[in-house]
């Protein structure tokens, strides 16, 4: 349809977008920005915004901000841990291939779970699909610890189910 | 003092892309070498890029240095991704053993 829910929401999130890029209030702008959001969003948002894929918990905000602050949380460990292991005289590594099973059910989650496996410590993702998640462990002790990833946990959360 | 801040910010952040090198240099294969790379990549550009963002204030450059962390923080582990599944599919490890192989093992 020519105006709908979708196109409104896309000319918004593109609109805000533009005004933050260009960074100036003239009048030209203004109008310039919104006819191209407008327009953009009338003929893309059927190809892009699909209603049988749309994830019913895309309003939950609160939950996704507390998922970033865990997430750089974890960023900041990981590092440390690289740290230690890096500059330690004598490489204490195990490394080994470990497959788990797929705890997300969108499409959406389990690509924010791929990435932040590979952003937490000592995991690596290598191959992702609906039922089994592939990771790499730089150290075999990691692995017994990998179920109560408090990231994971925030994501379950994400999608509104108590695991 | 904001001084003192953003050269907090850069120099952590030069350190830790300083480890990641050093750990490129010293794990023995890919995917251990992706661990730390990816690691310290994502938290050195995101520290450096921060600092920059105190020291220009809410200007139009400093926007966009935050739309720049933003996408890094996205597109960095994919890449990372990347390179692993396709190092997992055809490199031979330092075991002498096809990756996939060993994988399917354990």
């Amino acid at each position: 349809m020519f105006f709908s829910k979708d196109v409104l929401g896309m000319t918004i999130i593109l609109y805000i977008f533009w005004l933050l890029i260009s960074w100036s209030l003239h009048w030209v702008n203004l109008l310039l920005g919104f006819t191209f959001a407008f327009f953009v969003a009338i003929f893309m948002a059927p190809e892009i915004i699909k209603k049988e894929e749309r994830p019913p918990f895309i309003a939950r905000g609160f939950f996704f901000l507390r998922f970033v602050f865990i997430l750089i949380r974890e960023i900041i460990k990981a590092n440390i841990q690289v740290v230690q292991i890096v500059l330690s005289p004598k490489l204490n590594i195990t490394p080994q291939f470990v497959e788990v099973k797929q705890v997300m059910r969108y499409p959406v989650t389990q690509v924010l779970w791929g990435n932040s496996i590979t952003l937490t410590p000592g995991t690596l993702t290598i191959d992702v699909d609906d039922k089994k998640i592939l990771i790499h462990f730089l150290t075999g002790d990691l692995v017994s610890h990998f179920p109560d990833n408090p990231v994971g946990k925030a994501l379950v959360e994400f999608e509104g189910r108590s695991k | 003092m904001r001084e003192i801040i953003v050269m907090l910010f850069l120099f952590t952040g030069v350190f830790f892309f300083t480890v990641g090198t050093i750990g490129v240099l010293r794990l023995p294969d890919v995917f251990c070498r992706l661990h730390a790379n990816t690691k310290s990549d994502t938290l050195g550009v995101g520290l450096v890029l921060s600092s920059l963002v105190l020291y220009e204030g809410l200007s139009s450059a400093g926007v966009k240095i935050v739309f720049m962390i933003i996408f890094i923080l996205i597109t960095n582990p994919t890449a990372g991704h990347i390179i692993a599944r396709a190092s997992y599919d055809t490199i031979v490890d330092w075991t002498g053993q096809l990756a996939r192989q060993k994988g399917g093992e354990e």
